[in-house]
């Protein structure tokens, strides 16, 4: 097991490397010049002041150069400064990707919170009044936009209520977008926990477990929910390592200073280099989540830990 | 129906599972049909009953309608009564019957792949029924646990207990998942097709099993099978199923040599024999037999006898009506209107 888990931590590193190659060559791939973008509004923007910022950050050098030492500026822990500010992008990031994270985390508990029972309900009653009600719940889940659940939410339970404050940092501030968050992703946890209880429901082990005389909710908590943990911990790192790259609608709506909006800042003012720490963020997110994943389905499912 | 009194093998005792006029139907949007369709026998302590057919003939439906794990929907049962030891089944509700499950009437199935959990460990397979029925503590759950594997025949049940299934070959499988039924000592048990999945060897070594169960406990087997081969080395007595009904009900060596309904005849010649002092050699094997047609499906049985149009004998009478189950004998019923006689 430790093994396999090495082998897999070797491929992550392999991959990120490759992300980051990549991020160094995205300011020659996309259009435009970084140089100009910042001194626009400059009036002191000379052709002289626009050669020597040009040398400051190595843009004059050969392409392969530029990648090569970004990329050993990175494994370093250096993601360079920020274009405006001077700031250096790691403590950005690292200041902001705490946000994010508890905002994924309670966003997620909710999702499971309402999407696990409703898929179990939907399931258990399926194609009957339950199942025709808990889809139509998840539908309406999808449909809401989320900017307009989570202005709602804000309306209602801020201003009108006065029960949570509108903006700031503290845990009563998370409550709304976790809330808006949940809401979005149950839809879509209760959807997949339907589709694969019922297929467990159909699997003869399960049937034996009934003809042992189980109570049914042994039968359901132990054979039905174990295999089917499968299948739900798949799709819950998939939202978790999405939600991760932050959630700019849900973070701009409830002034939450997490990472999305940080890369919604950085894009639009051509930030560079904190556009590319955050794709190297994301991308080591995602890269942590199926490394995680790949240690949980060891846990889960003894085919693959004991062959 | 006169088929429970006519089957009785010995009327003397009182039989541990009762099935009288048991009638399961599939509902399939107009395709539907009776998968069983009056099904009546008893089972006693001690005796090895067979149920016997082809594949759709209604014999895996009534097993699973006793366990009342009938996949509903499509199947529901729509008349008839099932008794165990008194219990009506029919008429349980979730609790009693979830008691009576397991502990009382046991079942093993015919797939061991796909019959135990795959994330869960065989020991904790082997004890869930043990700590849900016999409210015993750990240390005895695992004794007993350990004791019914080995009673299988497997050596060291200590390592298999913490194994999991993909980790066993088939022939463990079934036998994890007999000792698991076992262990609960059940009056009576259904053991679904327990064979067809597995080797020859293995095949014996499980028939044996079911034979010691019923020797050394005193249990009722109903083995339900399509091997007549499986029938001749185990069963006690055999009942024929076909299309939905019984048609021939007699003890083994009465069904096997003196078969009265011409679809038991059919099925036992259509089975091969292999024995090797049956043909000299240089000889040409004769041809196996076939029954021509299949298994009318659901939706298309006809009235009268459904073994009409497949039957050599078949009479005007054949097309109008399904012929009762009737003694022909000691112990021994058909459902024929031109039966064959000694």
């Amino acid at each position: 097991m430790l093994g396999a888990i090495a082998r897999r931590l070797a491929a992550s590193a392999a991959t990120l490397i490759a992300v980051i190659i990549l991020a160094g060559l995205l300011i020659h791939i996309v259009p435009g010049d970084p140089v100009t973008a910042m001194m626009a509004q400059s009036v002191t923007a000379t052709p002289e002041v626009m050669a020597e910022m040009r040398r400051h950050l190595g843009l004059d050098l050969p392409v392969w150069q530029q990648v090569g030492l970004y990329l050993f500026h990175v494994v370093q822990g250096d993601l360079g400064l920020t274009i405006r500010g001077n700031e250096p992008v790691l403590t950005l990031l690292i200041q902001r990707l705490p946000n994010t994270f508890m905002l994924a985390v309670s966003g997620l508990g909710v999702a499971l919170a309402i999407g696990l029972p409703l898929g179990f309900v939907a399931a258990l009653n399926r194609n009957g009044l339950g199942d025709s009600v808990v889809m139509l719940i998840a539908v309406l889940g999808v449909s809401i936009p989320s900017f307009w659940l989570g202005l709602v939410l804000l309306q209602v339970f801020s201003l009108d209520l006065g029960w949570l404050p509108v903006a700031g940092s503290g845990w009563r501030n998370m409550i709304l977008p976790a809330l808006t968050l949940g809401v979005t992703y149950s839809a879509l946890v209760a959807r997949m926990t339907r589709s694969t209880v019922i297929e467990i429901l159909g699997e003869d082990y399960v049937r034996t477990a009934r003809a042992r005389g189980l109570r049914e909710w042994q039968v359901l908590s132990i054979h039905v929910l174990r295999p089917a943990l499968i299948n739900i911990v798949t799709v819950v790192g998939l939202v978790f390592a999405y939600l991760m790259g932050g959630q700019v609608i849900i973070e701009n709506v409830f002034s939450w200073n997490g990472i999305g909006r940080l890369a919604i800042q950085a894009m639009l003012q051509r930030d560079y280099p904190l556009i590319q720490g955050f794709i190297i963020v994301f991308a080591s997110s995602v890269v942590l989540v199926s490394v995680v994943l790949d240690i949980l389905y060891r846990i889960l499912d003894p085919r693959l830990s004991r062959p | 129906m006169t088929g429970t009194a006519s089957t009785d093998a010995a009327p003397g005792r009182a039989p541990f599972l009762t099935v009288d006029d048991l009638e399961v139907r599939i509902e399939a949007g107009g395709g539907g049909g009776l998968a069983v369709a009056g099904v009546s026998f008893a089972l006693y302590p001690g005796e090895i009953l067979a149920l016997v057919g082809e594949s759709g003939c209604g014999k895996s439906m009534t097993a699973l309608a006793v366990m009342r794990l009938l996949p509903s929907p499509p199947a529901r049962i729509t008349r008839g009564t099932i008794r165990i030891e008194g219990t009506d089944v029919l008429g349980l509700g979730r609790r009693d019957l979830e008691d009576l499950r397991g502990r009382r009437i046991g079942m093993i199935f015919q797939e061991p792949m796909t019959s135990l959990n795959p994330v869960l460990s065989i020991g904790r397979q082997m004890s869930e029924g043990l700590r849900r029925h016999l409210r015993l503590g750990r240390a005895a759950v695992l004794a007993r646990a350990e004791a019914a594997l080995h009673d299988v025949g497997i050596v060291d049940p200590r390592r298999v207990m913490q194994q999991f299934p993909h980790q066993l070959s088939g022939g463990m499988r079934q036998r994890v998942m007999i000792a698991a039924a076992l262990s609960l000592e059940p009056g009576v048990l259904i053991a679904d097709e327990p064979t067809t999945a597995l080797d020859v060897t293995v095949q014996a070594q499980v028939l044996d099993l079911l034979a010691g169960l019923r020797d050394q406990h005193g249990s009722g087997v109903l083995l339900i099978t399509h091997d007549l081969g499986v029938v001749a080395e185990t069963a006690d007595r055999v009942a024929v199923m076909y299309a939905g009904h019984i048609v021939e009900a007699a003890p083994v060596a009465v069904a096997l040599q003196a078969p009265a309904h011409p679809y038991t005849q059919g099925l036992i010649a259509c089975h091969l024999e292999v024995t090797p002092t049956a043909r000299p050699v240089g000889t040409v094997p004769p041809l196996l037999e076939t029954i021509p047609g299949v298994v009318p499906p659901l939706h298309a049985r006809p009235d009268g006898c459904p073994f009409r149009d497949r039957c050599r004998r078949a009479i005007d009478r054949c097309a109008q009506e399904m012929p009762p189950l009737a003694s022909v004998g000691s112990n021994h019923a058909v459902a024929c209107w031109k039966p064959f006689h000694d």
